[in-house]
This record gives C-alpha cells, structure tokens and sequence, in this order.
C-alpha cells in the first residue's frame, strides 16, 4: 500500500470530523506559536546581549574590580602589567557628586580615564561615534558631558555648550571644570552606558586633573587589563585573581559571554517548560480525539481488517490523522511566528529584543509538537490497530 | 467438480465468564469450486463462526481448514491472514458494513487501495464491479442516500471488486424486505453462475435455500446434516419440528 493511499484515508476521516480537527489544529498552532515565540525571543536576547557586550568589553580585556582595600594603586596596576600574556593595563576612577545648572542640581559620575583608553572602555572604534560637538578628548578641566547633562531631561533644550563653566560639588569641595565635548544619546549598555545610562549623568574627565583636584590619593576603582595572547585568557584571568587584591571582582567578556548564555539557557529551558505544558495539553487533546475516534470507527476498523487492512495499515491511518493535524498546526504556528517575527520588537533597558527563527528554533518548534502528538496517538490507535476484527464487527 | 474449501474437525471453543463456550464442534465438510453452498440453523449454531473460520476473521481451536490448497488454519501472521482475506475472500455482511464518509465507488475501492492498484485502473474495477450489481449510477452517491437494498449491493461489488475465488455473505438478506432480498439473491444467483464466483452463504431463511446447490444445516455447533435440492423439503420438515 503506498503513502498516499494511507494519506488519502487519514484526510477523509479528518473531512468527517472536521469540527475536532480544527480545534485540534488551533491548539497545536497556539502550542508551536508559543513555544517557537519563547525560543525565538530567548535566541534574540542572547544574540543581542552577547553582540553588545562584546562590543562594550573588547573580546580581549579583563576587567578587575572592589577589593576590600577599596580600589587599586599603580602598584597593583604595574603588577598586572608584569603577568605574561598582559599587553597593558590602566585603571579607572569614579567619584559621585551634584552638578547645578539652570535646570537644578542633577547627580553625576565623575569618571577619570586615560583619553586614549576611552574608545575601548565606551565600545566604540572612533570617538567621533559618541561625542556630537566640541573635543573628542577630556584634557586639563576640560572634560566630556553625557548628553542628559547638557540636555534638560524633561524639555529636550540645550542647558550646556562646548566652552560652558560646569561646576561640580564632591562632599564639601567645589571643582570648576569646562565642557570641552558634548556626548551623543547612545544605545549601548555597559561601557558606553557608563556615559548614558538613562537617568544617570557621567563626566568623563583626564586621570591627571582627576587625581589633582578631585581625589588626593592614586586610587582606582577598577582596573582594565588587556590581553595580548587571547588563548592563555582563562589562564591570565587565573594569573590576575592570584595577584589582584582579596575581594576583586574579576570580569572577562569571555566568562561574561560564557554565564550570560548559561543564564539565556537556563531561562530558554524554563519558558520552554511552560511552553511544553501547552503541548501537553494539545497532546491530551489529541490522544482524546484519537480515542473517540477509535471508538466511533470500531467497525470500520473490523471491516477494515475484513478487506484485508493489517493491524499496521489500520495503526497508520490513525497516527497519520493526528500528524496531519499536527503538521497542518506547526505550518500556520510557524506561519503566524515568522510574521510576528516581522514586527514583535521588545524594548529592553535600551535595546530592543526581536524574534529570532533560527534553524534550530524552526526545527525544536515543529518536531517537538510533532513527536508528542503521535506519541500521543499511538497509544489509542495501537490499541485500535490490535483489535480482533470479529470483535470489532460485533461492537455496539 | 474441485473442492475449493475442506474443513477436518474443525472446532471453535471460546472462554467466556462462565466457562469454555464450544461455538463449533468437530465439523468436516467441504465446498466445491463454483458452489452456491448454503449453511442454515438457528441462531447460536456456530453458522457464522464456521464463515468468520473460512474467511480467515478467526482460528480454529482445533481442526484443518483448507482453502484453493492453502491450509489457512495455520497461517498465524496477521500480514498473511490479511493477504488471504484481501486475495482470496470477499465478505458481505447483514450490516452492509460500508463506510458512511466515502462515496460509493470509494467504498467499493477499498480492497483494491489494500492492493496497491492504481487509481486510474481501480477506478474502472470499480465501476465494473458496481455494473455487475446494476449501481453503476450510484457510484458517486454516499451511502446515506441509497436505500438498504442498494446499500447491501454496494457492499457486494466491495466483496468481489478484487475478483476473490469465493464470497462468504453472512445474513446478506437479514435487514431487507422480501422484494430486495429478491434483488440481491438474483445478484448472488448471477455472481456464482455468470462468473463461476464460489459463494458460502450463511442464512436462516429458509426461502433462500432454493437458490443454492447445497445446504449444511447446523445445530449447537454441530453439523446435523447436507442437503441437496432434491432433500430440501426433509430439511424443511426438520426446521418446522424444531420451531
């Protein structure tokens, strides 16, 4: 007997019943809609967030942090310099204080780091990219504003200018600096949102001036090494815990990447549980369709067998039945998630998450839904298949 | 003339609740190659276990059947028994038995699609087989609107659409009038002389025995007696004392 032969007894029973079919086929739709959405959106926001933060923290750096001494000094700076492998390494200092200006007192970071260095640490090749008028480069008191420093948050108008006074109130001390470059509004989260982070105002300042009127002591809050050697990365990164004071927090892009996609991971496999759940019922759905169909077609199933029909032709029919409706139901689920894909733009923090149908997704999404629902169906229409056709004729 | 269908004490035991239930009991006899052969008795004589036992739907507990030289009563596989029923057996049912959801002349394509025949060439088997039983204007009704008469034919052209050696109707008169019952009798009468169809029919009205060769009556699962045209009227005595 040949496929289509089985495919053409399938479709006319499904013809007959076609009030359950279609809601069977609703549920599988829901059920792969759901489950290629979360997979879909997980992909997304692990693509999106390991792309930023690999361009925010340079594949080849190691960010170095805390310790309970409450930060670095060149010493510990030089001593990280010595591990080999380590092309160079410069800290970065940080202090908070009050600006005032003609829209009021507004907090801000004050963020001392070498010039040369500030491309790396904001996640960008050309400063140009990030800074939309004046200098490129914090020298002397002339420092860099972030944009909701020079713009006023509620009305948009321009409150600084390139050449404008900036004082800076830190705990009882009064700094006068000047706006040497005014920063764009940017999109990008760690480094670069250091300078952007909505609602937080940062001033990027030379490390010279920083440690001449601001802080009297050569102390780095953080330190930013980079790697020469990218193969003896983990071995570096083990080399500078060894070094770096008790307490540090040591980063890398590599293990951040590493336990961000665990993280996305663990979270996929969650929403896809939930996801599963959905299935699962459309699976209880069609073994219940499956049953009563069983039943209702008893003696068609013996005349079935009369005519000559093995148990397995029978068993095919009705497994193909519920793989129609499978196939009918992860068609239009992945139509519909393919076109959502179009359009679903997720905001988060300050980037948007899309729906991502990647091979895999594609493949997890259909044959998932597909092998539950004919687990799902074997067991009735085995039992169905396995019936004695005189039995099957006598039923009533 | 050949025998076509032997049994040698044949016995049919079931296992019910309240014991073994024996539904035939030691029956040899055979049917010869083109006979209209009848087996009549009151109901619960085992008549349509011994059709069910011929037509490979059931296992002897006991006995040899053989069937055009193939001892059926040991093949076991349900691929060769299902080869047997499509290839050698045509059945026909008191129920009729036709699937509501297809047309007629899918209907009676269904042992042909079991064969692997193409459509174009099952098609026209088809509609060969529902000429031979004059519904060849039905073909693309369902079977809902034909009437029980027409609906029992269609399920003959099922039976013997894939040209089977010997049709085995169980009751095939059971659910229809007497002017139908006619129809289908002269249907029958046609298949088995026109085109050397083997027919096994199990009935218990006696009306019906005047178109066959031969009659078995049976009783309790035995077999009591064989009846030829010339001895039906003993036969007929003997169903009138036990009514």
């Amino acid at each position: 007997m040949r496929f289509s032969e089985y495919f053409y007894l399938a479709f006319t029973s499904l013809k007959e019943k076609r009030g359950r079919a279609i809601g069977a086929i609703i549920g599988v739709t829901i059920a792969v809609l759901a489950l290629s959405l979360a997979l879909g959106i997980g992909e997304s926001f692990q693509k999106t967030f390991v792309e930023q933060l690999q361009r925010t923290i340079a594949a080849n750096s190691i960010i170095v942090t805390g310790g309970y001494t409450g930060g670095f000094s060149d010493a510990d700076i030089a001593y990280f310099k010595r591990i080999p492998g380590v092309k160079d390494a410069f800290g970065l200092a940080t202090t908070t204080g009050v600006t005032i200006t003609s829209s009021g007192e507004q907090p801000v970071t004050l963020v001392a780091i070498d010039p040369q260095r500030l491309p790396d640490f904001l996640g960008v090749s050309d400063m140009r990219q990030v800074v939309a008028e004046g200098s490129t480069q914090p020298s002397g008191l002339g420092v860099l504003v972030s944009y909701n420093l020079w713009s006023d948050p509620n009305t948009g108008q321009r409150i600084l200018d390139v050449g404008s006074p900036l004082v800076v109130r830190i705990k009882s001390k009064s700094i006068q600096l000047v706006v040497s470059g005014l920063m764009v509004q940017s999109s990008s989260m760690m480094g670069g949102s250091v300078g952007h982070m909505s609602g937080a105002a940062y001033i990027y300042m030379d490390p010279s001036t920083y440690f001449t009127y601001v802080s009297n002591t050569r102390n780095y809050a953080a330190v930013i090494i980079l790697v020469g050697d990218l193969s003896r990365l983990d071995q570096i990164t083990k080399e500078v815990r060894a070094v770096a004071p008790p307490g540090s927090n040591i980063i890398s892009a590599a293990s951040m990447v590493s336990q961000f996609t665990a993280l996305v991971g663990a979270l996929e496999t969650f929403i896809g549980l939930v996801s599963a759940v959905g299935m699962g019922v459309t699976a209880l759905w069609i073994f219940d369709s499956t049953t009563i169909s069983v039943v209702q077609r008893t003696k068609e199933i013996g005349i079935l067998k009369a005519l000559g029909y093995t148990s397995l032709d029978v068993l095919i029919i009705f497994l193909l039945e519920a793989i129609i409706i499978s196939a009918i139901g992860i068609v239009i689920g992945l139509s519909l998630a393919l076109i959502l894909s179009m359009f679903v733009k997720i905001p988060m923090f300050t980037l948007q998450i899309g729906l991502t149908l990647t091979p895999s997704v594609v493949a997890l999404s259909s044959l998932l839904p597909l092998f539950m629902n004919a687990l799902a169906a074997y067991i009735p229409s085995r039992r169905g298949a396995s019936l004695n056709p005189v039995e099957a004729l006598r039923y009533e | 003339m050949s025998e076509i269908i032997i049994l040698e004490h044949v016995s049919k035991i079931y296992n019910s609740a309240s014991g073994p239930v024996i539904a035939v009991n030691d029956v040899s006899m055979s049917v010869r190659q083109g006979e209209f052969f009848a087996i009549v008795g009151p109901s619960g004589s085992g008549k349509t276990t011994m059709l069910h036992l011929i037509g490979g739907l059931d296992r002897p507990t006991s006995g040899k059947i053989i069937v055009a030289g193939r001892e059926i009563s040991s093949l076991r596989s349900d691929e060769s028994l299902s080869r047997y029923r499509n290839e050698i057996v045509g059945f026909v049912f008191q129920m009729f038995y036709l699937v509501p959801r297809l047309k007629v002349i899918e209907n009676v394509e269904l042992p042909l699609i079991k064969k692997g025949i193409p459509r174009d060439e099952r098609r026209k088997m088809a509609l060969e087989a529902l000429r031979m039983v004059g519904l060849e204007s039905a073909a693309l009704k369902y079977p809902t609107q034909l009437s029980g008469g027409e609906q029992q034919r269609v399920a003959i052209a099922r039976a013997i659409v894939g040209r089977p050696r010997i049709l085995l109707a169980d009751e095939p008169t059971g659910n229809l009038d007497a002017r139908n019952s006619q129809v289908i009798m002269d249907v029958f009468r046609k298949l088995n002389q026109e085109y050397g169809i083997t027919i096994v029919m199990v009935t218990h009205n006696l009306e019906l025995i005047w178109y066959c060769d031969r009659v078995a009556r049976m009783q309790s699962g035995s077999l009591v007696d064989i009846y030829t045209p010339d001895t039906y009227d003993q036969l007929i005595v003997s169903f009138v004392k036990k009514v």
